[in-house]
């Protein structure tokens, strides 16, 4: 259905400069005259999208000249003095900082391949990009700056005078997320070919995934639509819907308006949408208690266990440091029984690598203080320190489940830790199950009393991203409880405290009736009750 | 109106607790608050008493409500909703609750006397800027560069603390365009920091958790009094000067 508009692994198709602006106009001119299969305007409002009008602003050379001292304060440590994403730090940047001189820019309301409108310039300096080192600057700099910087921007590209975007999509007409809309989403994610690069369940892993590569021949990989605080341009239905119409322009992502109408891409917005899941970034892992400890990660008892989200960031702590992790949060749930405690490790990993494959093997380890510490105290968080040792229990695709001593990232050991681990591997997701006995068999191995406040950490590993060693995503220390059974004794107050109001309740009543039927035998005044003698 | 003395009391009493609450910045202190709210309390029940008309008018829809026959499914109701209710602040006072140990952490820990820097002694109280290394056009360049390239990813490409690494981490990054930090500090005390990172502090600290590096194992001497000099110019700010006496 959808043409495949990405291209694979492979120089540019055209040449030194991307179907930018220029290009464009001159293809929709040829093709108005001679293509009809070409869309314009009018075939899109055909097809139910709204388009309107661009309002370009004028903008005065002192407005260019401020925004210029602004770009140079703020903008071009990335983007460059010139403008061209060649600033301080671009080569540790992924993705890199936006060229500006070539005019290519990826959020946008208008037809593919054409410039973005003011606007569009506008909202990205003002939201930033989430996922990426472009901070949003709203807040920081007042509305006029940001306009001052968009109008110097533009200067780069001289586009943007002679080949500026005439229309835009106007992005109305949301259907709302009905099953019905929902089942029809899906069906255009099938016949559209989305997962294709996607995945079947969005996670960015589809077949076509390992192959991509942006304008700039830089590797580039297909968003994860089940993490949506990842999405370049935002994550709502609108969003959704603007990046579907308009594609990514300097991307592999085609614009969908010209295979669909308004009404499928609404509705497979709508379908995108509920893919993704709102992260639960916590402090403490939470684990029940249950009869059993189930040892498979796909086993229903693990839903007993909350869910809790933790961020990673790339280890750039020690050399050899590592800028860009490719595995950037992970979920993770605790549970135990009498005998055992087996933690569920959740992350995103779009390719399998088991170290037959020339590239390091996946990886993961949960790190433990080794010793039971004063409260508060824990081992340096990067693999501990030489004074406090840290225990460190690790999956790897290649071997299976291993355990460590460490102190540091230097002097790690092999232990004798009886770690047993099951994993699950599918959709572009690891699913691993680490156990071992509550109790510490050895010396320097961890133990989890329950109630006890257990520090732990996660190093993770993406043999596709070539992270080995040092190379990693780390985290901080994170807490986990294994929660104690609440103890009989708990429920003797509140029940006693029950007892004893309702009692009070009984006396109190009895003696007021007592006291009003005596009153009444008495003939007393009714004043001085008014109400109750109505 | 006074059939209403019952619910006017209540509402007089809420309109007041929610005045007090919501319509008061800073918050009044929890002590403060039961003090106030005591004192209301008790002009309320003065004000009732004063008067037996005005206190009759007051228990009357009470009275009724223990007496009338009619009204026997909100007694009950009433009656058996006060005794769960206490039971239910009980429990959640007794039952066990679980909270991470506190980590009292020192945010500007004093520094030692002196430090080794690639060998060297570097007395951090006594220490000045080398020759050569004065806050100029060249050294802020350099100093850009060296920001850029290393602290950012954590503090921020505005300073401030918000780099796209910074939420992973605990503590959070310094943001040097707060009053609190750099600013607070001699430079000298600020070169320590850079240098010997989060290993180098001290324990009230918490260096197990600091994501600090220790940057003289990547940057030299030179490089740490550039991004000292970039970390102050660029975000405004000055270093504390010590007096001479």
């Amino acid at each position: 259905m959808a043409s495949p508009f990405f291209r694979l692994r492979s120089p540019p198709a055209h040449g030194a400069r991307p179907p930018s602006a220029c290009c464009l106009g001159l293809l929709v001119l040829v093709g108005a005259l001679l293509l009809p299969g070409l869309a314009g305007a009018q075939d899109y409002a055909a097809k139910g999208f709204k388009i309107g009008p661009t309002s370009p602003r004028e903008s005065s050379d002192e407005e260019r000249a401020a925004g210029k001292a602004l770009y140079q304060d703020r903008c071009s440590q990335c983007h460059g003095e010139e403008g061209d994403g060649r600033g301080l730090m671009a080569d540790l940047l992924d993705p890199r900082p936006r060229d500006f001189t070539r005019g290519v820019y990826k959020i946008r309301r208008t037809i593919q391949g054409e410039l973005p409108t003011d606007e569009d310039i506008f909202q990205i300096v003002s939201k930033g990009m989430p996922g990426t080192s472009m901070p949003a600057w709203q807040g920081v700099l007042t509305d006029e700056q940001i306009w001052q910087v968009v109008s110097y921007i533009e200067s780069f590209s001289p586009d943007f005078e002679d080949y500026p975007a005439e229309e835009q999509f106007l992005l109305e007409g949301r259907i709302e997320a009905t099953p019905e809309s929902l089942a029809r989403g899906a069906e255009v994610y099938e016949k559209a070919e989305c997962a294709k690069c996607h995945g079947a369940t969005g996670r960015g892993d589809g077949p076509s995934a390992a192959e991509l590569v942006d304008e700039w021949d830089f590797r580039i990989f297909p968003a994860d639509l089940t993490q949506p605080w990842t999405l370049r341009g935002g994550a709502s239905v609108d969003d959704l819907f603007r990046t579907l119409t308009t594609g990514v322009n300097g991307t592999p992502m085609p614009s969908f308006s010209d295979a669909w109408n308004a009404e499928d891409l609404w509705n497979l917005s709508n379908y995108v949408h509920s893919l993704g899941r709102e992260p639960v970034w916590g402090e403490i892992i939470r684990g029940p208690k249950i009869a059993a400890v189930p040892t498979d990660p796909d086993d229903p008892a693990w839903d007993a266990a909350p869910q809790v989200d933790i961020r990673l960031a790339g280890q750039i702590i020690q050399e050899p440091r590592l800028f860009n992790p490719s595995v950037q949060s992970l979920a993770v749930r605790a549970l135990f029984d009498d005998d055992e405690i087996a933690l569920l490790l959740i992350w995103r990993d779009r390719f399998e690598n088991d170290g037959q494959d020339d590239m390091p093997a996946d990886r993961i380890s949960v790190l433990f203080p080794a010793r039971k510490m004063k409260a508060g105290k824990k081992p340096y968080f990067l693999m501990g320190d030489r004074r406090n040792p840290v225990d460190s229990w690790q999956w790897s695709a290649e071997s299976g489940a291993l355990a460590f001593l460490s102190h540091g990232m230097d002097d790690v050991t092999p232990s004798a830790s009886p770690v047993q681990g099951k994993s699950t591997y599918g959709d572009g997701q690891y699913r691993v199950v680490l156990r071992r006995r509550l109790r510490a068999d050895g010396e320097d191995e961890v133990e989890f009393p329950p109630g006890d406040m257990v520090p732990i950490a996660w190093n993770v590993w993406d043999g596709e991203n070539a992270e080995d060693g040092k190379q990693r995503a780390v985290s901080r220390w994170y807490y986990l409880l294994l929660e104690p059974e609440t103890s009989w004794t708990t429920w003797l107050w509140p029940v006693f405290v029950v007892i004893i109001a309702g009692g009070g309740e009984a006396i109190g009543l009895r003696r007021l009736r007592q006291y009003w039927a005596s009153q009444a035998t008495e003939g007393s005044t009714p004043q001085e009750i008014p109400d109750s003698q109505a | 109106m006074r059939r209403l003395t019952l619910p006017l009391s209540i509402l007089i009493w809420v309109a007041v607790w929610a005045a007090l609450r919501l319509g008061v910045q800073p918050p009044i202190p929890g002590s403060v608050m039961n003090l106030y709210l005591s004192i209301l309390t008790i002009s309320i029940a003065v004000f009732l008493v004063a008067d037996q008309d005005r206190f009759d008018a007051f228990l009357a829809p009470l009275v009724s409500l223990l007496r009338e026959p009619g009204l026997a499914i909100p007694r009950i109701g009433v009656l058996v909703a006060i005794p769960l209710l206490l039971g239910w602040f009980t429990y959640s006072g007794v039952r066990p609750q679980f909270d991470p140990p506190f980590e009292a952490r020192t945010i500007h820990p004093e520094p030692p006397a002196s430090f080794k820097l690639h060998g060297k002694a570097f007395d951090v109280l006594k220490g000045r800027r080398p020759a050569g290394m004065e806050v100029n056009e060249a050294n802020l360049a350099a100093g850009k560069a060296v920001y850029y390239r290393n602290c950012m990813y954590c503090h921020g490409d505005d300073l401030d603390g918000k780099g796209h690494f910074a939420n992973a981490f605990n503590p959070l990054p310094a943001n040097f365009r707060d009053g609190g930090t750099i600013s607070q500090l001699e430079e000298t005390y600020v070169y320590w920091r850079v240098a010997t990172g989060g290993p180098g502090l001290p324990q009230g600290a918490t260096p197990w958790n600091s994501s600090m590096p220790v940057w003289q194992d990547f940057l030299s001497d030179e490089e740490i009094w550039q991004v000292v000099a970039y970390i102050y110019d660029a975000s405004g700010s000055t270093p504390r000067v010590s007096e001479e006496h």
